[in-house]
């Protein structure tokens, strides 16, 4: 009895109050999840009964027909689409900020984003250009890809600029982010115009993000990276935690530095290139995300991934329900709507005056 | 003869042409506490980045029990030696249990389980248990400092069952720590060499704090390692003199009351929660 008593110490006991914590944390997020979900799925021109959707999504009963195509083939890909993505950035925003040592970081914030938009952008028009212009000949593969390398170019671009010596000046990295998102925004407008119409609508859609478009194409180019993201950020987190220390701690500590920045800049534009390729720019999900998610369960980084990409799906998901219904039937850029919502968090964020910015 | 825990061999390191450290060559013998002294710029901190793997030497060889340091994979190196840094900033809102717990983090899939209780034995031995639920960025500059000297003991305490032979390096370890706490943290430093047979290195400024506690002694002055020897050998007037630039020795002539701790008779109490 004594022996238990003693292991029962502050260590523990602080260690399983935190681990209750997350778990109601994943409990309510995967609740407000499926809740979400069903709305989505129900809401819109035609809308579903809530009570028929267990029977439409498994295995037709009498009455489910009528609806069943506009769930399958349109609510239900757009829905998967939706939360993929806001896991996907809400998690990338939680690991470049790990990488840069700052809360400030965002994908979106720092021209990451719009750097993936631009290499869509000219894959697009390259691409018809080199494919002669058919309509529908681009494959929708060269589009994540050409989004993914342009990520890439911006991150390292980025981290290269703002990264002295294993520190990062935050003041660098937001003012090179908006240098690099002007840049791309430039190029991105030149680029509208040498495009046909087609194009242009296309170009209009990376710049505001949207789902109008989703598919169960889409899912699939989305998923699988999604899937890897989810795979490698438990040997990323313990990393990430080191890294918040310092980058010579994190080596001190035994952990393989290059490797472990090397990893987040890759699935940083992995998970930014895919989304954009899929939904366009969405701004701020991945900077709200991460803080809320560290407000309410602290920095542990074991934590902070899954939570986040749980938190990004529930964000994403509201704000398309909300971009769907305000001027209905017609429906919103979703990048305005997480914008709203975002940039006030942001400015709230920063009149908090705790981030310690210099 | 047994190669050292860690050695510096003829090591020199230059920025921009500029020699920071000059070929210094230095072994740290287990179960010893070495001291480095020295005035501000006179290579310190370079000199044990180098020794510790962070800074790759342009000259000679840094080796660890006989095999040069850098072909020694990070995880290997964390369960020989861990190293306290003359500053660290943290970059997000982690608990004092979670900074200590980090020091088991680099290698833990490598030797899962049994870790319980390190973490507090080491947050104890540091005087920082009461803080363990607290906020790192809250605490106070001396707290911090107990918290990283408590994640190094917690580094050390797991790495040893994979490395039985170990360093510690301490870059000026006590500089935010009062009177009672520098005397306590260099006796938990004391205890860790004499009683469990770890190098350490530490570099101080207080002189007579490092007179008392160094087994070894080594100044350095302008990149170079000026004199090294027990400290009676090392710390004479003379030395201080060219050194430092202060004369010492005679009873200083000052008007304020002068403060000589009584290094045997600190009245051992835990801080209060
Ligand atoms: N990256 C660098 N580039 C140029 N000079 C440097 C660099 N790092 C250190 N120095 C210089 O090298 C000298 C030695 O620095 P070091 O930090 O080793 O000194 P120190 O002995 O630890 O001093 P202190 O007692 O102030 O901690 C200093 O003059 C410092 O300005
Ligand atoms: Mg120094």
């Amino acid at each position: 009895m004594s022996a238990m008593l003693s292991d029962l110490s502050t260590v523990v006991v602080l260690a399983s109050r935190a681990r209750q914590r997350v778990r109601l944390a994943m409990g309510i997020s995967a609740l407000a999840l499926g809740v979400l979900a069903a709305l989505s799925i129900a809401n819109g021109a035609v809308s579903v009964p809530l009570a028929d959707l267990p029977r439409i999504l498994f295995g037709a009963g009498e009455g489910a027909e009528r609806y069943s195509l506009v769930v399958l083939n349109i609510r239900l890909p757009r829905t998967i689409l939706v939360m993929l993505v806001g896991a996907a950035l809400a998690l990338s925003g939680a690991i470049m900020q790990g990488l840069f040592r700052n809360p400030l970081a965002d994908p979106g914030l720092v021209g990451v984003s719009s750097g993936a938009a631009l290499a869509a952008g000219i894959t697009i028009v390259l691409g018809d250009l080199i494919f002669g212009g058919r309509a529908g000949s681009l494959p929708f593969a060269l589009l994540p890809l050409g989004a993914f390398l342009g990520g890439l170019a911006s991150t390292f671009l980025l981290y290269g600029i703002a990264t002295r010596r294993g520190r990062t000046s935050i003041a660098t990295m937001l003012l090179a982010g908006i240098a690099l998102g002007a840049l791309s925004g430039a190029m991105s407008g030149f680029l509208s115009y040498l495009s046909d119409d087609r194009q242009l609508r296309d170009l209009t859609f990376w710049a505001l993000g949207s789902f109008a478009g989703a598919s169960w194409t889409k899912v699939s180019a989305v998923a699988p990276v999604l899937f890897a993201l989810v795979i490698s950020a438990p040997f990323l987190a313990r990393g990430l935690n080191a890294l918040a220390i310092g980058e010579a701690e994190a080596y001190h500590l035994g952990f393989r530095v290059q490797i472990i920045k090397a990893g987040s800049i890759v699935l940083v534009a992995l998970a930014v290139g895919v989304s954009v390729a899929a939904a366009g720019v969405i701004g701020f999900v991945g900077i709200v995300v991460p803080h809320l998610v560290r407000l309410m369960l602290g920095a542990d980084h074991r934590t902070l991934l899954p939570l986040s990409a749980m938190g990004g799906a529930v964000l994403l998901i509201a704000a398309d329900l909300v971009a769907r219904s305000v001027v209905a039937p017609a429906e919103l850029p979703i990048g305005i709507v997480t914008a709203a919502m975002g940039a006030p968090f942001f400015l709230w964020l920063l009149l908090r005056r705790e981030l310690g910015i210099e | 003869m047994m190669a050292p825990v860690i050695e510096a061999r003829a090591a020199g390191y230059s920025v921009r042409g500029k020699a920071l450290v000059h070929a210094a060559s230095l072994a740290l013998d287990e179960g010893r506490i070495t001291a480095i002294i020295g005035p501000n710029g006179a290579g310190k901190s370079t000199f044990l980045k180098l020794l510790s793997g962070e800074l790759v030497p342009d000259v000679g060889q840094i080796r660890s029990l006989g095999t040069d340091i850098g072909a020694l994979p990070p995880w290997r190196l964390a369960c020989r030696r861990a190293v306290m840094a003359q500053a660290s900033r943290l970059a997000f809102p982690f608990l004092v249990h979670e900074i200590v717990r980090m020091g088991l983090e680099g290698y833990g899939a490598r030797a899962a389980g049994g870790f319980g209780g390190i973490v507090e034995g080491a947050l104890a031995r540091a005087d920082a248990a009461h803080l363990a639920g607290r906020q790192y960025q809250t605490l106070s500059g001396g707290e911090q400092q107990r918290v990283q000297f408590a994640r190094t003991l917690c580094q050390l305490e797991a790495g040893r069952r994979i490395e039985p032979r170990q360093a510690l390096l301490l870059d000026e370890p006590i500089a935010s720590l009062d009177l009672c706490h520098q005397l306590a943290l260099m006796d938990a430093v004391r205890e860790a060499a004499h009683g469990e047979g770890v190098a350490v290195l530490a570099v101080l400024h207080d002189l007579n704090l490092a007179a008392h506690y160094a087994d070894y002694l080594v100044a350095m002055n302008g990149g170079r390692i000026v004199a090294t020897g027990v400290p009676s050998e090392v710390m004479t007037p003379g030395l201080i003199r060219a050194v430092f630039r202060v004369d010492v020795g005679a009873m200083p002539d000052i008007a304020g009351p002068a403060i000589l701790p009584q290094f045997c008779r600190r009245i051992d109490e835990p801080t209060a929660a």
